[in-house]
């Protein structure tokens, strides 16, 4: 077997200059390269398409950021906050968490878990505004609240406002009032 | 919005610069080339990841902007040891090392240059992805604001949750690039710290590349991983951390190949293993097994060198990382917060995890062996394994080669423990688990190639410098 060094073969001329080992070693590379070259360029062109066509370029969508300046002016800075879903959601609830930290919002999923975990709550921490999120949003004892636009991606409604004191029952204390913005 | 892209990128790279100077004086060593000071901003963020845990102890909200200082003023230190005891910064490698003549090379480096340029385009365009916003941007935005390494002030809101255990250096980076532009705290404006660390993460891939075989297989390294979509696109350049901590594994192959090159100043190696640790969670397993693949190659060269040499030769490499895994596991028993997302070890839960070894096995192949994820990059590096396993090589290639292996075969393991749904599971981390240590394996890859190519099999290092 004739066998001759990479160096040499480059020197020489190429490919003719290979051993059949070497040969069968370069197609195996090549194909492990081209392999990668597809699937790699593939991807990136799947991917930019998406993302150009459909990806938020912001975080914080711009009418968070109104709705975030809204609820600072009903609510002062050190509140602590409620969000209800109707049902299970983990992203705009976690978004707002954010908005407003360091105040801290706690988060409650479904009818079930208001009505077994809300009364605690109130009653280990001062929690005096909520937010209510789903097709019909639910009503953890709302004083008042306004209604807000959901934020794009979302979906339903959001309700935002000030609850009654923590004695007084949601159900006892009737329909609360609708503010307008 | 491009202006203000630029000016977040500026700003990474700032603070980048002033890890590099960290890096530089914990070495000892001025950069000479953009792969080395890489590697310097590497050891650099490691350390001050490190540091930031005991100064979050004794400084309380003010260890951040402590850390800031530090930082400063270790740029400045740097700054004038460069103009004064240190020569002047060499000219860049890279444009020294590749061969223009050769049109793989110039092809090869295209195709880096637009996969780069793609990352670019997608971490300009996109948002936060999941983890990327609700893991570690929202821990930056705990430290930037708590301005220390802090436990959840309400823990029933479950604002961060288990994760809160993650290790600091992505949140850190991020909150120092916020701090460092000023104005409050906005989640758009530190994005651009993943495409400091990509470009990172190729640079050092081509070094390592490069050391073991060469330019060009230096350069078929790098484009291996800058196409490999878990660490160019979806989750690389939507802020999660498994691409950095591919960076830093980069960076540690890479280091572990220069270590018998003339270099001064002190090894990074053992600053690299410590680092590893303070990404990702999984950074501690392969520390952990970086550590075990060290010993086992002092054992196995202890003929000509003994191991009682190679320890007292070694000692303060040995506490540097011992220092960084106790930080990491300190803070861990500081916050005792346990995560729920695993099975206790024990012999009850030993035997209920045996027995889904098939199932996980059977399931995770359709992700290793997944052609539009990976191309034929693991089936390649499996046969590379038995190539290098198996031909005359350079034992440190053989030590990554087995590093690779065990890590993946740990990283198969987590899921025996998994409490979530396996499918599910596997599916959502096993693909950015492996990329965290594809760069490795890609040197193994070409050092696998070269030495079946090269008729007197006496490939890697030596080849590659008796080539130069």
């Amino acid at each position: 077997m004739v066998r001759v060094s990479r160096r040499k073969a480059h020197a020489s001329s190429g490919w003719q200059a290979l051993s059949t080992p070497q040969r069968i070693v370069a197609l195996c590379g090549s194909l492990v390269l081209a392999a990668s070259v597809t699937s790699g360029v593939s991807a990136f062109r799947r991917e930019l398409s998406v993302v150009f066509q459909f990806a938020h370029q912001q975080q914080v969508p711009p009418i968070l950021d109104q709705q975030l300046h809204q609820v600072r002016q009903l609510a002062p800075e050190g509140s602590k906050f409620l969000w209800v879903n109707e049902v299970p959601e983990e992203w705009f609830s976690k978004l707002w968490q954010r908005l407003l930290y360091p105040d801290p919002v706690f988060i409650l999923h479904g009818e079930t878990q208001l009505a077994n975990t809300l009364p605690a709550l109130r009653e280990q921490f001062d929690i005096r505004y909520a937010f209510s999120a789903g097709s019909s949003p639910l009503d953890p004892g709302y004083k008042w609240y306004i209604r807000m636009d959901p934020p794009p991606g979302a979906q339903g409604e959001l309700w935002f406002g000030e609850l009654r004191d923590a004695g007084v029952s949601a159900i006892a204390s009737g329909t609360p009032e609708e503010r307008t913005r | 919005m491009i202006a203000n892209f630029l000016v977040d990128l500026l700003t990474a790279l700032a603070v980048g610069m002033m890890f590099v100077a960290l890096g530089e004086l914990l070495l000892f060593r001025p950069c000479r080339n953009v792969s080395s000071a890489f590697e310097s901003l590497v050891v650099g963020a490691g350390a001050a990841a490190a540091l930031l845990f005991p100064l979050s102890l004794l400084a309380g909200p003010r260890a951040l902007g402590l850390l800031l200082g530090m930082l400063v003023l270790a740029l400045v230190t740097a700054v004038a040891l460069r103009f004064g005891r240190w020569k002047r910064l060499e000219v860049d490698t890279v444009r020294r090392s590749i061969d223009w003549r050769d049109p793989l090379s110039v092809l090869l480096l295209c195709l880096i240059v637009a996969a780069s340029i793609c990352f670019a385009l997608l971490n300009w365009r996109m948002a936060y992805l999941w983890d990327g916003f609700q893991i570690w941007a929202s821990r930056a935005q705990m430290l930037f604001i708590e301005g220390r390494l802090a436990p959840e002030r309400f823990p029933e809101t479950l604002h961060v949750a288990a994760k809160i255990r993650y290790p600091p250096l992505i949140s850190m980076y991020e909150a120092l690039t916020t701090l460092v532009r000023g104005g409050g705290f906005d989640f758009d404006r530190f994005k651009p710290i993943f495409l400091v660390l990509f470009l990172g993460m190729v640079a050092l891939t081509y070094e390592a590349g490069r050391r073991v075989a060469g330019s060009r297989s230096g350069l078929i390294a790098a484009a291996l991983v800058a196409l490999l979509p878990p660490l160019s696109m979806g989750s690389a350049a939507g802020g999660y951390a498994d691409m950095p901590l591919a960076f830093f594994v980069a960076a540690l192959t890479s280091a572990i190949l220069a270590d018998n090159e003339n270099r001064r100043g002190f090894s990074a190696t053992p600053w690299l293993m410590g680092a590893l640790c303070m990404v990702k969670d999984e950074g501690l397993v392969l520390s952990a097994i970086a550590v075990m693949t060290t010993a086992g190659y002092w054992l196995m060269t202890a003929s000509r060198v003994p191991v009682w040499a190679r320890l007292r030769k070694n000692v303060a490499g040995i506490f540097i990382v011992a220092g960084m895994i106790v930080s990491r596991v300190a803070y861990l028993r500081w916050l005792d917060y346990q995560d729920s997302s695993f099975l206790e070890l024990n012999r009850e839960t030993f035997s209920i995890a045996m027995q889904k070894i098939p199932e996980v096995a059977a399931i995770g192949s359709r992700y290793v062996f997944d052609p539009k994820m990976w191309g034929l990059f693991w089936p390649a590096f499996l046969a590379s394994t038995v190539i290098i396993l198996f031909m005359r090589c350079d034992a440190r290639v053989r030590a990554i080669s087995l590093s690779v292996l065990l890590a993946a075969g740990a990283f198969f393991g987590i899921f025996l423990y998994t409490k979530w749904e396996l499918a599910l599971h596997i599916d959502q981390a096993l693909p950015r688990l492996l990329a965290q240590i594809a760069p490795a394996a890609a040197v193994v890859m070409v050092a696998a190639y070269e030495t079946a190519f090269d008729s007197r099999a006496r490939t890697s290092v030596e080849a590659a410098r008796s080539r130069a």
